[in-house]
């Protein structure tokens, strides 16, 4: 396939993702006006939703645990071990003079160091606390994959919200999900019950961490390509 | 032929009777003409240091952190969890030194996940797997009178699984031999003494009246019936000396100290005769040995036992009861020295005693002459060599191999997915993707709507866009069961996988299980299972036809099973508040006698989360379960016997659990 080809095939799959997501976002938000009349769900910004939907691109990289890779995101691992890495790179995908969206994808390599392996691998995204606890509950989508070597099964992947002040933080809310080879979209929700529970005042920080699969030996590509969080507001 | 030992213990690193066992084998075989290789581990850091004829062309040792197993499978059981952390290092190794046959020791079960795999195979070569039992530690806890939590039961079934999984099992004595009887393991089961070599044959003319136990110093190794025999004959003629050469374990009693204990019972004219060692080295141990000592071996575990022949090799006279392993030692016309298990006539048992120590010398001799050549090591190697020729020439032209090769081999339009649905979310979508991206192809696929408005039949729908050939069909609301047995009913395919709307299939699920079920004879195929959403937990337990499998549910219906199976045990459609249908499911799978076989892989992905059917699991539930739980076990208890386990096996535990 030639390079113009492949850009023309990704233009025709970005039209019908982008088509079909705003038919279902219209109707989402018909049926959710009827629904909540005043308390509708609406999309909560966020860096990571910015960077996939920005068409900007991220030059390959190693990013040191911790440092910020594009605003409000930073990759995170155990220091010691010399070989525990993280590769960072972003694709933007842009169409010239069109309609369609731009969009990027955002993939992490990682590498365990065979002596003293991290004990974990993670993406934290910084969320706004103020806006943040102005929801009642909140829901999250996202479309993962890994990639792996033949015969390779990763672990569960996790997320989880984590407040945090000076040197201590609280996990609330970890979920689990299968680490699959194969593009999936995951959503979930944290309802109101739950939501209420997380003492937005006692942090100065918020962040959703997503805690990739630990396995001790194997390299592996995290790939993000679509991320969404969205809430219905007090 | 090329054996690979995988063995926690050997001459490297030996802690008892195994690492005894090993270094004799090794020797045996090595001076049969075989190849022999040895894969062990240890916990230290520090080097084991190779000796003849171990080492580093054949041995592998592995230096493992119990917390790297934690940290990879925190949620247990342990013994479970290292075999599966051991299992593609294991692989690794038989490749690598081109094995034929793999001899595990049943102890803790390091083979089992490996062994869990039908056949493992090299270059389209079956290799054969076998196991040495050398006890289930199941008997160790009974013999110490020790209880065990479910979580303990469930790890240990392992040992038994393990030699369930084996092509052969080699057991030492008799008693062994009806130990693994009562377990439903037989049919596989070749009885081979343990190898020894008889090489000080210490000649004693004179005996003393000095008993010494050698071995830990422990109710399981029948302190209390020495204690009481030490008795009888010191009222009737005083003890020199009651040494105790091992390493002293708590008892489970009120006097928890074994030395207090021993000495507390012991005549109180014993107590300045009494000497303990603790634990030493085998090879200190042994010097201690006294030639013309009495060494009573009453231990109530054992299946072999080292220690007796130690003993009569270094010149001391060894006892065993009737009956025990240690009677096996014993040609007929001795067994008149054999003592009463249950000492009812106590008078009778110390004539015995002063009968044998009268003719020691010559009950020594005799003992020694009987046990030579049968538990020599060329006697063993001979023996075990032709089992494992038997085995490998069976291997390469079975009649089952002819009979697989002949079977049909199914392909992916011979399986169909059966879901049933009841008010679908996002997580239906996640379900149907995962039976999408099978790397098999596309398979069959037929939904069962429970009864769902219009607003889930458009959810339900989107199965139609993936797999146009989907079927759907309806039934009102009837539960969950119903929807099943319905599902049943038009399923018209030979093979079948329950999926439910929330959970995922592994990409690799169908293809591997195929791949499986087209190899081997069984009915079923089970993946192994990763809890998801708010639990994060690889469940590694294999319980399918071990009586504890009555006591904790174990699988989902998650697995490819034939459909004619399935259709005759079928769901009680009457149960519609989440019991556990699953767990009667396959008890009554095995209860008709048929097989599954595990995947060690986790391929199939439950979704936990709070409101499920699962969690939390209401009191109703529980009962409602324990009441078709009693209806299997009636069904067992017409067969005298539950899944070939003994019955009273099972009532050692109060609790069960979903």
């Amino acid at each position: 396939m030639t390079p113009e080809q492949t850009d023309l095939l990704k233009i025709k799959i970005y039209q019908i993702e982008r088509a079909v997501r705003n038919v279902r976002l219209g109707l989402e938000s018909i049926l959710l006006e009827h629904d909540y009349l005043n308390k509708r769900k609406v999309e909560i910004k966020n860096s990571l939703t910015d960077l996939l939907t920005s068409g900007k691109s991220i030059k390959q990289r190693s990013v040191a645990p911790f440092e910020s890779f594009y605003e409000g995101l930073n990759c995170s691992y155990a220091l010691e071990g010399k070989d525990n890495k993280v590769t960072v790179v972003a694709h933007g995908h842009t169409v010239r003079d069109s309609n369609v969206d731009p969009a990027s994808t955002l993939m992490l390599a990682v590498v365990s160091d065979k002596k003293i392996p991290s004990a974990w691998f993670a993406l934290e995204l910084n969320l706004e606390k103020e806006k943040i606890k102005e929801y009642d509950s909140i829901d999250f989508s996202f479309s993962p994959s890994f990639r792996v070597p033949e015969n390779t099964k990763l672990d569960n992947f996790k997320v989880v919200i984590r407040g945090l002040r000076g040197g201590n933080y609280n996990d609330y809310y970890s979920v689990s999900f299968p680490s699959l080879s194969i593009p999936m979209e995951f959503k979930y929700s944290i309802e109101q019950t739950e939501f209420k529970t997380i003492p937005f005042e006692d942090f100065d920080e918020i962040k959703l961490i997503i805690f990739l699969p630990s396995n001790l030996i194997t390299v592996y590509s995290f790939i993000l390509s679509s991320f969404e969080i969205s809430g219905i507001l007090r | 032929m090329r054996i690979l030992y995988i063995t926690p213990e050997s001459p490297l690193n030996s802690a008892g009777g195994i690492g005894t066992y090993i270094g004799y084998a090794v020797e045996a075989m090595i001076a049969a003409g075989h190849d022999v290789f040895i894969f062990t581990w240890t916990y230290s850091n520090k080097p084991i240091v190779y000796q003849i004829p171990f080492n580093k062309n054949n041995t592998h040792v592995e230096y493992i952190s119990g917390d790297s197993i934690w940290l990879k499978y925190p949620q247990g059981p342990y013994n479970h969890a290292f075999s599966q952390f051991i299992c593609s290092k294991i692989t690794e190794f038989i490749d690598y030194w081109d094995i034929d046959v793999v001899e595990a020791t049943d102890y803790l079960s390091p083979a089992l996940m490996l062994f869990s795999n039908k056949q493992i195979l090299k270059n389209k070569k079956k290799i054969i797997k076998s196991t040495f039992n050398h006890g289930f530690i199941d008997e160790v806890y009974l013999a110490s009178h020790q209880s065990k939590s479910l979580a303990v039961a469930c790890d240990l079934a392992g040992e038994r699984q393990q030699c369930r999984f084996s092509d052969i099992v080699f057991t030492p004595s008799l008693n062994a031999k009806s130990k693994l009887s009562k377990y439903g393991i037989s049919s596989n089961v070749e009885l081979v003494y343990e190898p020894f070599n008889f090489d000080k044959k210490i000649c004693v003319s004179d005996f003393n009246n000095s008993l010494t136990h050698l071995g830990r110093v422990s109710i399981a190794k029948g302190i209390d019936k020495l204690i009481l025999f030490a008795n009888i004959i010191n009222n009737i003629s005083p003890l020199e000396r009651m040494l105790f050469i091992g390493k002293l374990v708590d008892t489970p009693f009120r006097i928890t100290n074994i030395k207090e204990y021993i000495t507390n019972r012991l005549d109180d004219s014993l107590s300045k005769k009494i000497y303990f060692t603790e634990d030493l080295n085998r090879d200190l141990a042994l010097t201690l040995l006294r030639p013309g000592d009495i060494a009573p071996n009453f231990s109530l575990s054992e299946t072999f036992s080292y220690s007796f022949l130690e003993s009569l090799n270094y010149g001391l006279l060894p006892l065993a009861e009737c009956d025990s392993a240690m009677s096996e030692f014993y040609p007929k016309e001795l067994y008149k020295y054999l003592i009463d298990p249950r000492f009812i006539n106590i008078n009778n048992e110390s004539k015995k005693y002063y009968e044998i120590l009268k003719n020691a010398s010559s009950v020594c001799g005799e003992l020694i002459e009987y046990n030579e050549a049968r538990l020599s090591l060329s006697n063993y190697s001979n023996v075990i060599t032709d089992i494992y020729q038997k085995h490998l020439n069976k291997s390469v032209n079975s009649k089952k191999d002819k009979i697989k090769s002949s079977k049909r081999k199914f392909t992916v339009e011979d399986i169909t997915i059966l879901m049933p649905v009841y008010k679908p979310s996002h997580e239906y979508y996640e379900a149907i993707d995962s039976i999408a991206f099978q790397t098999s192809g596309l398979v069959n696929v037929l939904i069962c709507d429970d009864g769902n408005n219009n607003l889930y039949q458009n959810i339900i729908e989107y199965v139609l866009f993936v797999f146009p050939n989907a079927k759907i069909i309806r039934q009102t609301n009837v539960g969950l069961l119903c929807a099943r047995n319905f599902l049943l009913s038009e399923c018209v395919t030979p093979l079948a996988i329950f999926l439910d709307a929330d959970d995922i299939l592994d990409p690799y699920f169908i293809e591997r299980s195929l791949s499986i079920y087209n190899e081997t004879n069984v009915n079923a195929i089970i993946p192994m299972r990763y809890n998801f959403d708010r639990s994060d937990e690889k469940v590694l337990r294999i319980l399918l036809a071990d009586h504890v499998h009555t006591l904790t549910n174990d699988y989902r219906m998650t697995a490819l099973i034939q459909t004619d199976i399935l259709k005759e045990i079928g769901f009680d459609g009457s149960r519609r508040n989440g019991e556990a249908d699953d767990w009667i499911f396959w008890l009554e799978f095995t209860l008709k006698g048929y097989r599954a076989a595990t995947i060690n892989e986790f391929l199939f992905s439950y979704r936990f989360k709070y409101g499920s059917m699962s969690w939390p699991w209401s009191e109703g539930q529980k009962i409602g379960t324990q009441i078709m739980l009693q209806e299997v076990l009636k069904k067992a208890e017409k067969n005298q016997s539950f899944l070939g386990s003994d019955i009273s096996s099972v009532n050692m535990f109060n609790n069960i659990t979903n």
